[in-house]
């Protein structure tokens, strides 16, 4: 029983996935990045539309206090409250690995587990769960 | 005029067509490609939405194709004084 045609669980099972229950600290870590580059992202808009709005240069950005800019746009000024969208150093341990997931023990999942992970934001999840 | 220098960092691959709209009207194609655009709130909401996949600085102008391949340019070491 040795070679290729050897009795192991993915050869006489035909599908086996191999996704951990648990995510690893590099995979943690990189996660946090992803999470944080959103982040600047999303500030970098706020505060081209304040400049734009107050015509001021690029140069005079440096010395603004991002936290008092409020986005005047719907859309960012949601993405902008903590409650809706958290930023980074806002959000709990539970809620940057893990989502609410209905069908868990516990109510949650690595969120390694959900399909393109990497490029979505799950920031957010149902209170108490 | 302030505007956005939008990289796109992510690829569009595995994004539904609707994200890879968005990215398409801002001028992005391939995975490292650059677009300068105003910003405006109409910009920025669009921006918004392929959050995940860009990376955004600031610039006082926007470059032309010609001037970012002047950029990137390394020092060749001599001046031409004259053609011949």
């Amino acid at each position: 029983m040795f070679g290729a045609f050897r009795a192991t669980q993915p050869a006489l099972g035909g599908l086996l996935w191999k996704v951990p229950w648990r995510m690893s600290g590099p995979q943690k870590a990189r996660q946090r990045d992803r999470l944080r580059s959103v982040d600047d992202v999303l500030s970098t808009l706020k505060l081209g539309l304040h400049l734009e709005r107050n015509h001021m240069a690029v140069s005079e950005g440096s010395q603004l206090n991002l936290r008092k800019i409020k986005p005047r746009v719907k859309s960012l000024r949601i993405l902008d409250k903590a409650q809706y969208f958290p930023k980074e150093p806002e959000m709990s341990a539970t809620d940057k690995y893990s989502v609410f997931n209905r069908y868990s023990k516990g109510y949650r999942k690595g969120i390694h587990k959900v399909p393109k992970w990497t490029k979505l934001s799950i920031r957010r999840n149902p209170r108490h769960f | 005029m302030v505007f956005y220098r939008i990289t796109l960092q992510r690829s569009v691959i595995g994004t539904p067509q609707k994200t890879r709209a968005v990215v398409k009207s801002l001028g992005l194609g391939k995975r490292g490609s650059v677009a300068y655009q105003p910003a405006t709130p109409s910009i920025a909401g669009a921006v918004a939405q392929i959050k995940e996949l860009v990376s955004v600085e600031l610039a006082d102008k926007a470059l032309s194709k010609a001037e970012q391949r002047e950029l990137r340019k390394s020092n060749p070491g001599f001046t031409v004084e004259k053609r011949v």
